[in-house]
């Protein structure tokens, strides 16, 4: 059992007014699924994004990340967890524009002390995994959005992470290259690696084994393909 | 390893703003510049002075009518616009009452003395001085070739001068000036000796331009309505204070200056002239102490300013780096790296023009340029704290960043 969740809710406090954008939500995710999460705009999907992916606190319930309870975790030891354990790729890429491919792609190995030229190495292999090997030195304004996407994919994987976590990948994404993304997304997946993304088309959802659709913070379907 | 690429963060940051980060530092460059400015020059000016106030003779001392306003006095003098002039005939009475002193010598100057020879004029920049045969050695002069005076020459009142190079330089550019005739205000005088060169002082003027003739023909032909100087020396390992005490009860017998009363004259050594440079040196020295630490604070306002734009325009940038596993000292150092760097550049900015215009000041004033290494060593070690110092506030702030608040700031 990778991800378990126990009655998890986010409440945000905006002035007076309490948003539930996740209430009491439970979930059990296993090594190597592949899981689509769906629901309309404002249901709470990016929200429990967040929270699987260690980048934001729950206000309530408990998270077990690989037997490891995150709720009692300081920023640093989530910090780590981030960087070992989850590759993010997020519909707005989230690169470093002053930075080439390569850079973008070794940062999380910066961050866990590999050395520098092993970095580079494990870097270019990766940007060779999501066929960018030749882009290695372009910055993220001389790549299309779906070269950004691979780019940013290559950077969730290459620390070797238990899960992939992707916020509407292709959102930003025309449809052919939105399934070429997909595509990558499939490989990983049959290499072993967990993945979780998010998505509004079906289309893109039918390329996981398993589709969760949230509504106004609760989970109201759980399929498996 | 993370210090390592935290600088080339902070490298590729601070060359890709680079007049965004020449102007932040501005403060600190110019804190930086004016210490090191002021400190390379009053090295410089150390240097020289105590070189060559030590020519002057360890052992000598100079009685003056007036204080000078640099010297510190020894003893007290009384108030000087009622001081009687000093006497030729007192440096007669020094030698005769005075056992602890080996010479003593009077002397008078002119400074508009333009001399003539031939069809060649000099500048009336030059000083004349009507002096005893004590005057060249009490006052640091050596002679390159032919005599200096003698008593025979001060008794019979000749009309013989011994001068300096710059004289010789444009009167003799080609002739052997010994046993020459030249004109000085008209009168005509008989070149007997010169004196050895000696290059320009601590302050810029040159050393050869002094000349000197009998302080006798001097009051004869210019009028003994002059203050004359006393030069003395004191005699081999006999102690100043000693020899300075014996010359003051001498002067004050022979001008009738009254117990209790206090001198009616001046006492100068060149450990006091020294002593008074330092104390100068000193305060113009904190003066630019603090006006360098003004800039600096300045400065430093003007980093920390700039580092929480920075920290705010790469809001989203540390949500990346916290996403993808940047612990909250690597934010931290990452930004104290590119403050400490950017102030250090400040700093290195100031120190190149501080030691560019000391060079040029040293130039100027014929002083030699030095640099102590604590002041070079000093400002990069200031600049490194200033850095730390105003870094410290927005890099924290970049560091206590929650990372999806930064991911979501537009
Ligand atoms: N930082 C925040 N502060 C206040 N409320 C928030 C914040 N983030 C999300 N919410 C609220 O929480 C709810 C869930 O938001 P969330 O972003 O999870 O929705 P979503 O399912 O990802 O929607 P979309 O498909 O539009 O991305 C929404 O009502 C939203 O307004
Ligand atoms: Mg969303």
């Amino acid at each position: 059992m990778l991800i378990q969740i126990n009655d998890v809710t986010k409440i945000y406090q905006l002035g007076d007014i309490n948003v539930r954008a996740l209430d009491r939500v439970n979930l059990i995710i296993h090594k190597n699924e592949y899981v689509a999460i769906m629901g309309p705009s404002g249901s709470g999907k990016s929200t429990l994004m967040n929270i699987v992916g260690c980048l934001d606190v729950l206000t309530d319930g408990q998270y077990v990340l690989n037997d490891n309870d995150v709720s009692k975790l300081t920023d640093d030891q989530l910090a780590e967890i981030r960087n070992k354990e989850i590759g993010f790729a997020f519909q707005t890429f989230n690169l470093l524009p002053r930075a080439n491919s390569l850079h973008n792609v070794e940062l999380p190995l910066i961050y866990n002390g590999t050395p520098r030229n092993q970095r580079k190495e494990l870097a270019l292999k990766a940007l060779e995994r999501v066929g960018l090997g030749d882009r290695a030195l372009h910055k993220p304004n001389e790549l299309s959005g779906g070269q950004r996407q691979r780019v940013a994919i290559a950077r969730a994987l290459i620390n070797n992470p238990s899960i992939i976590l992707a916020d509407e990948p292709t959102g930003n994404l025309d449809s052919k290259t939105g399934e070429e993304i997909m595509q990558i997304f499939n490989e990983l997946n049959e290499a072993g690696n967990t993945i979780i993304l998010v998505t509004h088309e079906e289309h893109i959802a039918k390329h996981s084994k398993r589709v969760i659709k949230l509504l106004d913070g609760k989970i109201i379907e759980d399929e498996r393909n | 390893m993370i210090i390592r690429e935290n600088l080339d963060i902070a490298l590729t940051q601070l060359k890709s703003g680079k007049m965004r980060s020449f102007l932040t530092t501005t403060g600190i460059t110019i804190g930086i510049a004016t210490v090191i400015f002021i400190v390379a020059v009053l090295e410089g000016y150390n240097k020289s002075i105590t070189d060559e106030l030590n020519v002057l003779g360890a052992n000598v001392f100079q009685v003056q009518k007036r204080d000078v306003n640099t010297g510190v006095q020894v003893g007290h003098g009384n108030v000087e616009k009622y001081r009687k002039d000093l006497k030729r005939e007192l440096a007669q009475a020094i030698r005769q009452n005075c056992d602890l002193v080996e010479a003593a010598g009077a002397e008078v100057w002119i400074y508009d003395g333009m001399m003539v020879y031939k069809d060649k004029k000099t500048n009336p920049n030059l000083w004349v001085a009507g002096g005893e045969p004590e005057f060249f050695i009490n006052n640091g002069y050596y002679l390159d070739r032919g005599r200096v005076l003698t008593d025979e020459d001060i008794k019979l009142k000749r009309r013989v001068i011994v001068l300096g190079y710059d004289a010789i330089d444009i009167l003799f550019p080609f002739e052997d000036p010994i046993g020459k005739y030249i004109k000085i205000l008209g009168t005509k005088f008989q070149v007997i000796g010169i004196l050895e060169k000696m290059g320009n002082s601590a302050f810029g003027q040159s050393k050869d331009n002094t000349n000197c003739l009998p302080i006798t023909t001097f009051e004869e032909l210019w009028g003994s309505n002059r203050s004359v100087n006393l030069t003395i020396r004191v005699k081999e390992g006999v102690d100043m204070t000693a020899a300075q005490n014996q010359v003051i009860g001498v002067l004050r017998k022979e001008r009738k200056v009254r117990p209790g009363e206090d001198n009616d004259f001046a006492i100068f050594t060149n450990d006091t002239l020294i002593d008074s440079f330092n104390n100068i040196a000193e305060k113009v020295q904190l003066v630019a102490m603090l006006l360098g630490l003004v800039s600096l604070l300045v400065g430093s306002i003007g980093v920390m300013n700039i580092m929480l734009v920075t920290v705010t325009e790469r809001t989203r940038e540390i949500g990346i780096r916290k996403a993808i596993g940047a612990k909250k000292n690597v934010i931290l150092t990452q930004f104290l790296s590119e403050s400490v760097l950017l102030s250090i550049a400040g700093g290195i900015l100031g120190l190149l023009f501080g030691l560019g215009f000391a060079a040029l000041a040293g130039l100027a004033l014929s002083i030699p340029f030095t640099v102590p290494v604590w002041v070079v060593i000093g400002s990069i070690l200031v600049t490194s704290f200033v850095g730390l110092g105003a870094g410290m506030y927005p890099a924290s702030r970049a560091a206590r960043m929650d990372p999806i608040n930064a991911l979501r700031y537009e």
